[in-house]
């Protein structure tokens, strides 16, 4: 990671921190079971345990990252292709 | 470890705004949790008709339960309905049932003589159902997020403090000026309470989340669509339908002595019948298992009286005993009154913490407040003053209510939101926010103290007797220290002195390490 001054976070950023993220590692978190190997119980256990870590870590995530652009693609990329296994599993 | 200036100041911003944003719904949701620890042991000063003991053994109880159920299975009986058996706390039996516009109904019935009398409160169950937000719409989705940002706090708060944890542990400086006091009084109730926090935050965050949003999509993505199978991973598998072939209630003796067999050393307390004048009706018979953080048990007894299904403790899978001793840790229940204690002082240092949290928030600002700064003083006062006039509200309206009022038991659900939504819109009108917070906090004090008084005028007993109902004894205790601890805030409120704003424009810095 490249050491340069970081932007101070503006309000989008921050909504990113607030709002996207959380949801983003919510709809990961649900999509995690269709994903992991094993048993249907183990898969259940694996998004209770991921769920919290990932609801708190992502807003830290988005603050960190270099620019509220990259922020909001981070998002968007991972809430896509959680919604997309999402959609799979239920169509 | 020594934190670099930029970073420490982050995690401070990110510690009070998260802190400050759910500050009203955390001091609300400690509050109520506290009293929810202790919902049973309310149930004889939430409803009079409990507090003389009853004499009639549990035979007894169980033949008038079933000249109860004889007595309507076939004519007017509900298909599902739900019995508490006897307790220490409630000698009396507790039948609750849906009607057919999806009202709850629940009325007592006197175990010998068969005597019904309506449900004059719920107050204890419902302080234990708003303290997870479940009444609300989307409520338990809320409770999750605010129990995940409360974990945030704690943890920004921990890397913020970790070089003088021990130092913060014991510090309090009242003589010194309000913004070192307040201070230091969060920092000794967030280092005592850090661990009780933490545990809290991430058993509220599981137990919610996962009602909320994971369990009805977890169906499709980890069991494929088989909701059988999910339910059974969790040790609930579904009964069969009803057949629509008349039959006779079940025998709720044998039921009993069946459950009691297949697992012995529980203690039985619920009996959940289903399909309830069908020939497919059968019993799910709870009870509570000291297991360490494991504790739920049903056994599932068919209306002919087979076991048909028995959930240990624990339930049968990984994901099962992960999400009960998420429970059983958050409530206290894998040990006795004295952890129930801790948990409950501890819950009340908690509430503290959020509101001395926003106060230091508010005396760092207080040279130039911004609009933001005055709406989380007004929102401060109204919310967290207005969640302690809220429990205060409904213990009063449990006394002064009619009992022959009609949905009565709604009444004091109304005044319980409807003294918080007024204490919240008072602190946004109300031209100083100290003052409203410190009449909001005597109020909720003073009626609190007044009410073992009022309940002993009430049902003519004598107040604090230690010769009546224990129950009783120590509901007055708790709710009058409840009540002296809020007029104790009350008079430290009224302590904050009004400033001038013309003293200064410029706000206090937050320092790079507070190393005072």
């Amino acid at each position: 990671m490249s050491t340069g001054p970081r932007r101070r976070p503006g309000v989008t950023w921050l909504l990113a921190a607030v709002l996207g993220a959380p949801l983003a590692a919510l709809l990961v978190s649900m999509a995690l079971p269709k994903l992991v190997p094993g048993s249907p119980d183990v898969r259940y256990l694996v998004a209770c345990i991921a769920v919290i870590p990932l609801m708190a870590a992502a807003p830290c995530a988005v603050l960190l990252a270099r620019t509220e652009a990259r922020a909001w693609a981070g998002i968007g990329v991972t809430s896509a292709a959680a919604l997309l296994v999402l959609w799979r599993a239920f169509t | 470890m020594k934190l670099k200036s930029d970073t420490y100041r982050l995690l401070w911003e990110a510690h009070a705004w998260a802190g400050a944003v759910a500050s009203v719904l955390l001091v609300g949701m400690f509050l109520l949790g506290v009293a929810s620890l202790f919902r049973h042991e309310l149930m004889p000063w939430q409803e009079p008709r409990l507090r003389a003991p009853v004499a009639a053994d549990e035979t007894q109880a169980l033949a008038t339960l079933q000249s109860w159920l004889d007595a309507r299975v076939g004519k007017d009986a509900p298909p599902h309905l739900d019995v508490d058996l006897p307790a220490p706390y409630s000698p009396w039996l507790r039948v609750e049932w849906k009607d057919k516009a999806g009202e709850r109904n629940a009325v007592w019935l006197h175990p010998a003589t068969g005597e019904q009398a309506p449900e004059r409160s719920d107050l204890g169950y419902f302080l234990f159902l708003v303290h997870f937000l479940y009444p609300l719409p989307g409520g338990m989705l809320m409770a999750g997020l605010v129990a995940i940002v409360l974990l945030l706090v704690v943890g920004t708060g921990l890397v913020i403090q970790v070089n003088r944890f021990r130092k913060e542990l014991v510090r309090f400086r009242p003589r010194e000026a309000l913004r070192t006091m307040w201070g230091d009084l969060h920092k000794v109730l967030g280092s005592v309470g850090l661990p009780f926090q933490a545990i809290v935050a991430w058993t509220a965050a599981i137990i919610c989340i996962n009602a909320a949003v994971l369990q009805p999509v977890m169906v499709r993505t980890a069991f494929d669509g088989d909701l059988e199978a999910g339910l059974k991973t969790l040790g609930y598998p579904r009964g069969g339908k009803a057949t629509g072939e008349s039959a006779e209630a079940p025998r709720v003796a044998t039921v009993v002595a069946q459950a009691r067999e297949a697992l012995p050393g529980v203690r039985h307390y619920r009996l959940a019948l289903r399909n309830l004048g069908d020939a497919a009706a059968y019993v799910d018979v709870r009870g509570y298992a000291r297991q360490g953080l494991h504790e739920f048990t049903t056994v599932r007894v068919s209306r002919a009286g087979e076991v048909v299904h028995v959930r240990n403790a624990g339930g049968p899978a990984a994901t099962a005993k992960l999400l009960e001793a998420a429970y059983v840790l958050h409530s206290g229940l894998y040990a006795g009154m004295g952890l129930r204690l801790a948990y409950a002082l501890l819950g009340i240092f908690s509430a503290l913490c959020v509101v001395t949290g926003n106060l230091v928030w508010l005396e760092r600002r207080a040279r130039s407040m911004r609009r933001v700064d005055v709406l989380l003083a007004r929102i401060t006062a109204g919310g967290c003053g207005g969640a302690a006039l809220a429990i205060s509200a409904i213990f009063l309206a449990n006394q002064l209510l009619p009992d022959a009022l009609p949905r009565r038991v709604l009444w004091e659900h109304g005044i319980f939101y409807g003294s918080w939504c007024a204490s919240v819109l008072g602190g946004l009108l109300y031209p100083r926010a100290r003052g409203w917070a410190q009449h909001l906090l005597a109020l909720s004090g003073g009626i609190l103290v007044l009410l073992p008084w009022l309940d002993a005028w009430r049902n003519a007993r004598r107040v604090f007797d230690p010769a009546g109902s224990p129950y009783v004894f120590f509901a007055d205790l708790g709710l009058a220290i409840l009540g002296v601890l809020f007029l104790l805030s009350a008079w430290a409120v009224g302590r904050i002195s009004p400033r001038d704003p013309r003293a200064t424009r410029v706000p206090l810095a937050i320092p790079a390490h507070e190393g005072r």
